[in-house]
């Protein structure tokens, strides 16, 4: 135990100089310009990918995440629904990222600072939200024009699928356990009134409330759809012995599928309403 | 141990680690490359990769790990316990409240950020008041934080009951461990804080070796009560600031200071640099593995550490069982 | 003599009450004090006041003249020492850095120096432990570390020592070492206060025995004036038999059982 400098302190030596290679490594890049035509498309959101396949690009997708209906491609995964791999998509090199606030959760950071472009499509509530987002979309990859089209192709698709609003009382549920419907901030609620139905709890204020099986009966809808079919044939199970709530007399707990609600993308938009007014169409109600 | 194995430890094992952690991650790539970015050159891809998103991980990751060991190895010393961490006075907690509050409330990516010091720096306040109404004796503190963390982990809890799904989901990554470098903490700030305090603790070495012989012992031999909670803040402070840079990481303070102590001793002018480099060293190594083992899936660092934690746990209790 | 510590109508307690109440009591330099009385008659809280770990209720501590209060812990801790039972595991430092303890208050933070080792030796030396410097102090019997203890408290001052009850658990052998060695250190200038529980054994080496009692002062005197059957037996609530014991020649008590 001698007074001189023992080894010791090199260890603050060794954390100083981390300190100063983290100070000068840690300042973002600017973004790159892209000059010509966008050839490298990653996309962190199903939705996205959807529509850049809706738009004829599917060519162009380097990287994807996971769920893609409709996409057979050789475009890699890039990661989980929450965690997309940095290091996956800065080597793919890719010209533009899409994201979507409605179904990427953690974008743009990173990103960032490595100069990367990229396109954040904000949230959307109804069709002519998603329209005009898809046709955002489609200039930047260079086929404005055809996009519009589609676009417009696809309103007078709707036009034929509507219903006439104000009929039947609906619940939709997203999911039965957590129980999860869809209130008038989620674009969800606008198929819903697209195929004539009236959203029970349009009204709330989070997009997506999670609801409690007292407000369910207690709401005593005229039916209740479900997304997915396991939990349809779960809450008929379930909800037998209340007879007194409509919806269970009747019968009319339906599944809509997953295969075109969850995508915001105008195409997957007008198959939604037409599988759920088809499933309305035909229900009983007092 | 002497000088000449001290040091070499002391250089070698971050160095080491460094390389290791430079090296893994989607692809495996020589850190070497680095160098074709020195001015004159052409930076390849890899290399960015590497300089730009690699580096500054594997350094937040050090730092991190730096303060968990050496906020754990301090907090043993002053609760007397084995099984102190850097989270026993409720920083932890303090931070999940913030971020799950801010999170809800659809606040940006910063103010996420500024609201989980928030709520490290109300537990801090917290736990001083209590040391300083009631005094530091016996398991006061500790049952405070222990109680401090109840709260915290129930409101947190309340808020999952009525939050969207995503961002229940957003919460709970962060809340494993999550050591990527998202540019919305100012990290040199942070690692140079962690730097002052881990120096500051090295410096009141003598104090701490006192501390852990107990408050009475302490007192009469001349180290203040004031001097005590100044090493409690000081540690809660190293603790704050490490779920800042990387969420809540388990078993690094409980355990690297476990080991150190049962390699080099208790003596804190050792334990506290030792602790420093090897807490650091084994989070980028952890980190490193939790990046490369399932590409493109990333391991929550948390989890790699909890079951290095668990294990080692194990073989400590069973290592040590009295002799009957 | 120059009286050290002054303890004036001081009431004092933890939590839950009052355990002293309006002691008055006056140590000067150079005694060998001890402290007895029932178990919970306040001995130690009396310690605690006088090291200043406990402030009073009512009334005043004070250390050369000067309120204890006033003091701060590392100017205290460099005019007197003290000895407690240290609780709970204790880590595994050498015999050597524990001694090294001894010169924080008057070092601080600043690494041992050279000076501050011959000290440290020179104290082993003179406290008989020289063979034990390399050993962990978690490693030593009960008597070892009472020893050490003592020599720490050396180091850090060697005008006054404190000690609660240093030989309570140990066995016959290491009782009169430390106790032996207290002595000595006590012929050589230092003013030792410690609470005991044997009061044999404080009648063998004090100079003043001072006796508490449900937290007043009982009786305060030389050995040969307190340690009767009369004191004791109101002391204790028991009844004793008196005699001069064979070896030391100092007053002893022996306990009359079946009678109480």
């Amino acid at each position: 135990m001698n007074k001189s400098i023992s080894g010791y302190y090199i260890f603050i030596v060794i954390f100083i100089a981390l300190l100063f290679l983290l100070f000068s490594v840690t300042g973002g890049s600017p973004a790159r310009s892209v000059s010509g035509s966008i050839k490298r498309v990653v996309s962190l959101s199903s939705s996205l990918t959807d529509q850049v396949n809706d738009l004829g690009a599917a060519d162009r997708l380097v990287g994807i995440t996971m769920f893609n209906p409709g996409y057979r491609g050789d475009a890699v995964v890039v990661g989980s629904y929450v965690r997309p791999d940095i290091e996956r998509i800065i080597s793919l090199r890719p010209d533009i990222v899409l994201v979507s606030d409605e179904d990427s959760i953690q974008h743009s950071g990173p990103a960032q600072h490595f100069g990367l472009r990229f396109f954040r499509s904000g949230r959307v509530f109804n069709f002519d939200d998603i329209c005009r987002s898809y046709v955002q979309l489609a200039g930047i990859l260079g086929r404005g024009n055809y996009g519009e089209q589609r676009v417009e192709l696809y309103r007078q698709r709707l036009e034929l699928v509507k219903r006439p609003p104000g009929a039947p009382r609906v619940v939709f549920l997203i999911s039965v356990k957590p129980m999860i419907t869809v209130s008038g901030n989620s674009y969800i609620n606008s198929i819903i009134e697209s195929a004539g139905g009236i959203n029970v709890f349009k009204n709330e204020e989070s997009a997506y409330p999670i609801l409690g099986m007292e407000s369910l009966l207690l709401a005593d809808p005229d039916a209740v759809i479900t997304m997915l079919e396991g939990d349809r044939d779960f809450l008929a199970a379930i909800l037998k012995k209340y007879s007194r709530a409509r919806f269970i007399r009747n019968n009319n707990i339906f599944s809509s599928g997953d295969g075109s609600i969850p995508y915001h993308a105008p195409g997957r938009y007008v198959e939604a309403v037409e599988t759920v007014s088809s499933l309305l169409v035909g229900i009983k109600y007092e | 141990m002497n000088k000449w194995f001290r040091i070499s430890v002391l250089l070698i094992l971050p160095l080491a680690a460094v390389t290791v952690g430079l090296s893994l991650g989607s692809e495996a790539i020589s850190p070497l490359e680095i160098f074709s970015c020195i001015p004159g050159g052409e930076c390849t891809l890899r290399a960015e990769v590497l300089l730009k998103l690699r580096l500054p991980r594997v350094i937040i990751a050090m730092f991190a790990g730096a303060a968990l060991s050496v906020s754990g190895a301090a907090f043993q010393s002053v609760f007397r316990n084995p099984l102190a961490d850097p989270f026993i006075t409720g920083v932890s907690g303090g931070a999940a409240l913030g971020i799950s509050a801010a999170v809800i409330a659809g606040m940006g990516p910063v103010a996420v950020m500024v609201m989980a010091s928030v709520g490290s720096l109300a537990a801090i306040a917290m736990i001083y008041a209590v040391s300083a109404i009631r005094g530091i004796t016996g398991n006061g503190l500790v049952l405070s934080g222990v109680a401090l963390s109840f709260i915290f982990s129930s409101s947190v809890m309340l808020i999952f009951s009525m939050a969207r799904s995503e961002d229940v989901h957003r919460i709970i990554i962060w809340l494993m461990g999550d050591l990527s470098y998202q540019g919305n903490i100012p990290v040199t700030w942070i690692c140079l804080s962690i730097l002052t305090a881990m120096f500051i603790l090295f410096m009141f070495h003598r104090h701490l070796d006192i501390i852990s012989m107990g408050r009475g012992f302490s007192l009469s031999s001349g180290v203040s009560d004031f001097e005590l909670r100044m090493v409690i803040l000081l540690a809660s402070v190293l603790a704050a600031l490490a779920v800042l840079l990387g969420g809540i990481i388990p078993f690094v303070g409980l355990m690297v200071p476990h080991l150190v102590r049962m390699v080099a001793g208790p003596d804190h002018y050792r334990l506290v640099p030792l602790s420093a480099v090897a807490g650091g060293s084994f989070l980028v190594l952890a980190d490193a593995f939790s990046r490369s083992v399932i590409v493109p899936y990333e391991i929550p660092a948390g989890v790699v550490t909890g079951f290095c934690g668990g294990m080692f746990f194990l073989f400590y209790v069973i290592k040590n069982r009295p002799e009957i | 003599m120059q009286v050290l510590f002054t303890i004036r109508s001081a009431d004092a307690g933890y939590g839950s009450g009052i355990v002293i109440r309006g002691l008055d009591l006056d140590i000067a330099s150079g005694e060998f004090i001890s402290l007895i009385g029932p178990n919970g008659a306040g001995k130690s809280t009396i310690i605690r006041l006088l090291t200043g770990m406990l402030q009073p209720v009512n009334g005043t501590v004070c250390f050369r003249g000067r309120d204890v209060k006033s003091f701060r812990t590392r100017e205290l801790a460099r005019n007197f020492s003290v000895v407690m039972r240290i609780t709970g595991e204790v880590p595994a430092f050498t015999v050597r850095s524990f001694l090294g303890f001894g010169m924080f208050p008057h070092e601080g933070a600043a690494r041992y120096s050279a000076s501050n080792r011959l000290t440290v030796d020179a104290t082993a030396e003179r406290t008989g432990i020289t063979g034990l410097m390399e050993r962990s102090v978690n490693e030593l019997s009960a008597g070892e570390f009472q020893l050490v203890q003592v020599a720490r408290a050396l180091v850090q001052s060697s005008g006054v020592i404190i000690l609660d009850e240093p030989v309570s658990n140990l066995d016959y052998r290491h009782t009169t070492l430390v106790m032996d060695l207290l002595r000595e250190l006590n012929r050589s200038g230092t003013t030792v206060v410690c609470a005991l529980h044997d009061v044999n054994c404080a009648s063998d080496y004090s100079s003043r025995i001072v006796c508490i009692k449900n937290g007043a002062l009982f009786v305060s005197g030389a050995p040969s004036r307190v340690v009767n059957t009369a004191v004791m037996g109101e002391l204790y609530d028991a009844e004793f038999m008196s005699l001069v014991n064979p070896a030391t020649g100092s007053p002893m008590i022996v306990p009359v059982s079946g009678n109480m």
